[in-house]
């Protein structure tokens, strides 16, 4: 299995909507004091620490119970070839596998490791190199300790890039985001 | 090394993604090895420095991609699908790879990878993965 931390970077200033720091009060209106202070201080954690989510630039946009959407910036270093205009569609997998499994820490009541079982990316189009997208998660449900979760990587107007399906075990071994945060463990 | 390597290494060293892989790959008897350089952005968990899932993802991707240029000729494709099963977590190390082409058609390939770190043995992921073959 894949066992993930998940991340939230600052958001940067220049992705229209939910920018600066109006995506903290989203997500305050959204989550329950425990998941904030985690998000919280999963963003300060890896906004130093993180150099793969540094790459993307990861922004929070929209948070909801088992929801969440997520600007990225798509980085020179993932381009397809030189000279191409396009990313490599291995980077649509990175951003799905990080978002959809974000989401699933969002859909829990307590929060605990999770990681991801199997994925399954459809690639319909490349995106290009510096492009800004959308990437949205739904954590349909958690049953038997495994998290059922759909998502989607689109243009901001909207053109379908990818789209992603994939499970993930709920209550892995191993430190959990509790610990990033530095609150309840 | 052999004029196929090369040929496949000149391909990957034109492509900024793998460079961003660390890509290599090397023979042996069994066929052709696809090495993951470690780096720290390969990281998806820095409390258990495991490798991030969609770089793993990627790499079996980028393997299978560079047997099927080897195998075809053509240096580019359009991947249609990606199902991965991760089967244990991966270390922050190098990781290796094969892949194997199911079957060549003229509009799609369908090709798997497998790829492991201590033993080949004990794979970290398997990967499926579809290709929208180019236009002859």
């Amino acid at each position: 299995m894949s066992p993930r931390s998940g991340a939230f970077s600052p958001p940067s200033e220049n992705v229209a909507g939910a920018g600066g720091t109006g995506y903290l009060a989203l997500m305050s209106a959204a989550l329950t004091p425990e998941q904030q202070a985690l998000l919280d201080g999963a963003r300060k954690f890896f906004a130093d620490a993180h150099p793969l989510f540094g790459l993307l630039a990861f922004e929070p946009r929209k948070v909801s119970r088992g929801e969440l959407e997520i600007a990225a910036t798509l980085s020179e270093d993932f381009r397809q070839l030189d000279g191409a205009a396009e990313v490599h569609g291995g980077l649509l997998t990175i951003i799905l596998d990080s978002v959809m499994g974000f989401s699933v820490f969002t859909a829990l009541d307590e929060l605990k490791p999770v990681a991801t079982i199997n994925l399954r990316s459809d690639y319909v189009t490349l995106p290009q190199v510096d492009e800004n997208v959308l990437c949205t998660a739904v954590c349909e449900t958690v049953r038997d300790e495994v998290a059922y979760v759909n998502g989607e990587v689109r243009s901001m107007s909207g053109d379908l890039y990818a789209r992603g399906a994939g499970t993930f075990m709920v209550g892995t071994r191993g430190p959990s985001l509790a610990s990033v945060a530095g609150g309840a463990r | 090394m052999s004029a196929d390597l090369e040929r496949l290494n000149a391909i990957i060293a034109r492509s900024p993604a793998a460079r961003f892989l660390n890509l290599g790959v090397d023979g042996d008897a069994a066929g052709r090895v696809y090495r993951l350089g470690f780096r720290e952005a390969h990281i998806g968990n820095p409390l258990i420095r495991a490798l991030h899932g969609g770089v793993v993802a990627t790499f079996l991707e980028a393997a299978a991609e560079i047997e099927l240029a080897a195998e075809t000729g053509f240096a580019r494709f359009q991947t249609i699908s990606v199902q991965i099963d991760y089967l244990r977590g991966a270390d922050a190390e190098d990781m290796f790879a094969r892949a194997r082409l199911i079957k060549v058609g003229r509009r799609v390939a369908v090709a798997d990878a497998i790829g492991w770190q201590a033993s080949e043995e004990k794979p970290v992921a398997r990967a499926a993965l579809s290709f929208r073959m180019p236009d002859a």
